[in-house]
């Protein structure tokens, strides 16, 4: 499925003492917007490869042809990560949600409308992405009212489920126990009170207790990862809950 | 039936609320059994849901399928991991709540900290033992001073504050007041110093839980409130004597160790660390990293100019949270009326809240003194509330011995035989009325007590055997009480033998008037005959019994010949 936009390596945990407190990739970022640093490129980079999928589906539902929205999708990529687009961002009240979304309208309205017969990229070495899982997911039947934010919105949120899903699943072959992931991955999606410990116990060869604690861990490091992907993209600790509220918003719509 | 009809148009005060006394309780046990019956048939058609379900069960893995089974939304292709991504979604938005974090709101930090070997270069006098949490201000390990060996927190600021040239002389400064706060329910600040171009505080270490981890697993008690806020009182008072303002008192900050002490944690660093640099964007900074539930309105809008009352206003936000479970937003209730707690102490918690400085308590001791006085004199006021939470509500039937199976089937079911069996016996016995203080009941609830009631009358009847009267069941009516008794009727008196108290004879030949009256019989849902006997003493008495002997008493107590007056 999503597996070259999940298992690219996160780059490498700052060993600068300042990275110790801006730990997040949004505000690695963001603090390093003007200086145009080699790490913030690739804290870029890593977001970009992880986050693309919304925005193509908001060119897509936008109106363009598939062809024209995988075009647009690489090119505004290519300029983001090239040009120093994120110098403008503000860093006080931003998440890479908004930052990303409001550039690609700006991208759509202004820029490529000018540029559109020049050649594409400015030179800059193109993002490698998936179009087709893209495409698949956009092909989904599109609800009354659906616009083009709200699309965005919810592939966000599904790229999000993606990267961290995926991890949790590759922390579970690290630990050599993938199967045990695979055997409980369902009750990450139910209330407690719904999950039938007995059964899952019964398939995975585990007593009852056993597989009641190995859930309750995989949803606690679910939960982990969850919010500290989040944190990836947003400037402070603090909106991380708040995202969270509104990406849950933005999938029960 | 035609009779009984009509009598009921005769009816005084007293028979009709009677009448509707016994509709009232007659139709209060009908709903309770059709609620119990309903109830049962639930039981019975889900017997494996302990809980009130309100999904269907999860299915073995399903085949992915087009829509989810739990919430019914269409599952997009390619969901992650086949889930739907809005169930979890759902299960991400619970906060994980693993023990040891100090992180804001309950959540979790973000990134690996920076491993106790990397921090360990920089202190070679601390064994780094691990890694606490992370707070706004920076993050905290646990550590052992070897030459000392005792444990030790060390926590390390930000050390983007370093760079500021002014922050040192500060630092210094505000540390040392730190330091000289020496007191057994505020967390000692052993060293300070500065390592490497890391700005560090070396503090007591504490063996326990934030209070903010404490109210995550449990509610807590008003009493175990009223034990913790007067030491976080005394813990104010003596810093503020000090001159030392908090200025971020919260639950993560209060520490409660496994003795049950209360130990503040973070004093006036939020000023040691939020107003270095004085930048706008700093200052900005700060008050996002500051705990906006928990800061005075003066402290949100001019935060450079702050006193002590502050803390007293988060002290009054962390007690009210302590007490109700909730922040106190907006247009908030006292908290007596949103769970069961002394209202005076919604005095203290809103005079605490008060958004002038000036109209709240000017000084944490006086907070502490008020909480004892409430707890030295027992609340005659404690009152429940009237709007309690649905959460509590549920909670509470969580609990109800009635959700477990097994009492429902060996206990319950049989209880509602007997029940049922119970005033149906009685009937067949022959037991027509209860009569409870003085007004006629039927059957179902009070069972029991109609059986008890019933036996004492025929009993009496029995001990009677009175050769020489008529003998029947009567109702005596001496306002303002009704009571059931016997009514014997000789040739020359009518002799009336109540079940509690005196009996009353009736000579016939003193009677200057009989009415007659219908009274309703409960039982039987129709009426009974009766009289109402005026004697020449100006005395009243009303009896009632059953048809046929009043029919067969009437002539004589009219002795035939006194018309019947009103």
């Amino acid at each position: 499925m999503t597996s070259s936009s999940t298992d690219t390596a996160a780059p490498d945990p700052p060993r600068a003492s300042a990275g110790w407190f801006v730990t997040t990739h949004w505000s690695v970022v963001l603090n390093a917007g003007r200086s145009d640093t080699p790490r913030a490129h690739a804290a870029l980079e890593q977001l970009c490869r992880n986050y693309w999928q919304p925005l193509y589906a908001y060119v897509r539902r936008a109106g363009h042809s598939r062809e024209e929205a995988e075009d647009l999708t690489q090119e505004f990529f290519a300029r983001l990560v090239a040009q120093n687009t994120v110098a403008r961002a503000d860093p006080l009240r931003g998440r890479f949600r908004s930052f990303l979304l409001a550039s690609l309208k700006h991208f759509l309205a202004n820029e490529w409308a000018k540029s559109h017969a020049r050649k594409r990229g400015g030179g800059a070495q193109p993002i490698p992405l998936e179009f087709d899982t893209a495409e698949t997911r956009c092909a989904q039947p599109i609800a009354a009212g659906d616009t083009p934010d709200r699309a965005f919105d919810r592939q966000w949120a599904l790229a999000l489920l993606d990267v961290v899903l995926g991890r949790l699943r590759r922390d579970y072959r690290d630990a050599g126990r993938e199967p045990l992931f695979l055997g409980l991955k369902e009750t990450l999606s139910g209330a407690r009170a719904e999950i039938p410990y007995r059964d899952l116990g019964a398939r995975l060869g585990l007593s009852e207790g056993a597989v009641k604690v190995a859930a309750h861990r995989l949803r606690q490091r679910y939960r982990e990862l969850l919010r500290e992907e989040i944190a990836n993209t947003v400037a402070w600790p603090e909106e991380v809950e708040q995202e969270l509220k509104e990406l849950f918003a933005a999938l029960s719509a | 039936m035609h009779n009984a009809m009509l009598g009921l148009f005769n009816l005084g005060g007293v028979e009709i609320i009677l009448l509707l006394s016994q509709l009232l309780v007659f139709g209060a046990g009908v709903l309770g059994f059709v609620l119990l019956i309903v109830w049962l048939v639930n039981r019975v058609a889900k017997p494996s849901a302990a809980a009130p379900p309100v999904h269907p069960p999860v299915a073995p893995p399903p085949p992915p399928s087009r829509t989810c089974p739990r919430c019914g939304l269409p599952l997009p292709a390619s969901a992650p991991e086949g889930l739907c991504p809005r169930c979890v979604m759902a299960v991400g938005l619970a906060a994980p709540t693993d023990a040891g974090e100090f992180g804001a709101h309950g959540t979790k930090v973000f990134q690996p900290p920076p491993a106790a070997a990397d921090i360990a270069k920089h202190f070679p006098q601390l064994e780094i033992l691990e890694w606490l949490g992370r707070g706004g201000m920076g993050v905290v390990y646990k550590a052992r001073q070897p030459k000392l060996n005792r444990l030790v927190a060390l926590k390390l600021l930000a050390p983007e504050k370093g760079a500021d040239p002014r922050f040192a002389e500060r630092f210094l400064r505000e540390a040392q007041a730190l330091a000289r706060l020496s007191h057994a329910n505020i967390v000692t600040v052993h060293d300070f110093g500065e390592a490497d171009g890391l700005y560090y505080l070396l503090m007591e270490y504490v063996d326990g839980v934030t209070l903010r981890q404490l109210l995550q697993t449990r509610k807590m008690a008003p009493e175990e409130a009223l034990k913790i806020v007067p030491k976080i009182c005394e813990a104010l008072q003596f810093a503020h004597e000090q001159g030392v303002v908090h200025r971020d008192i919260k639950p993560e900050n209060v520490l409660l160790d496994k003795q049950g002490r209360v130990k503040i944690a973070d004093f006036g660093i939020a000023k040691l660390v939020g107003a270095v640099g004085a930048g706008p964007a700093l200052t900005e900074e700060q008050s996002v990293i500051g705990t906006p539930h928990y800061m005075a309105p003066e402290q949100v809008e001019k935060p450079q100019s702050v006193d002590h009352r502050a803390d007293i206003y988060s002290l009054g936000v962390v007690f009210y949270e302590m007490l109700t479970g909730e922040l106190p937003l907006g247009k908030f209730q006292p908290p007596s009326k949103k769970v069961q707690v002394d209202v005076r102490l919604d005095e203290v918690v809103l005079h605490a809240l008060e958004k002038e400085p000036e109209r709240r308590y000017q000084a944490a001791s006086e907070v502490k003194t008020d909480l004892e006085t409430i707890a030295g004199t027992p609340g005659a006021s404690a009152t429940l509330g009237k709007a309690s939470p649905p959460v509590r509500i549920l909670r509470w039937r969580d609990a109800w011995p009635w959700n477990n199976e097994y009492i429902q089937l060996f206990v319950l079911v049989p209880l509602i035989v007997v029940a049922l069996a119970i005033p149906v016996c009685l009937h067949w016995w022959g037991l027509r009325a209860l009569w409870l203080f003085g007004i006629e009941v039927p059957a179902f609830g009070f069972a029991i007590m109609y059986g008890v009631v019933g036996y004492r009358v025929r009993g009496k009847k029995a001990a009677l055997a009175q050769p020489t009267g008529e003998v029947a069941e009567c109702l005596m009516f001496r306002r303002p009480f009704q009571s059931p008794g016997l009514a014997v009727m000789h040739d020359d008196r009518l002799e009336l033998i109540p079940i509690v108290g005196s009996p009353i004879t009736v000579i016939l030949a003193d009677i200057v008037a009989v009415k007659e009256v219908r009274w309703f019989n409960g039982t039987r849902l129709w009426l009974k005959k009766g009289f109402v006997i005026e004697l020449a003493n100006g005395q009243r008495v009303g009896v009632a019994v059953a048809e046929v002997f009043a029919r067969r008493w009437r002539a004589r107590l009219s002795r035939g010949s006194l018309p019947a007056t009103d």
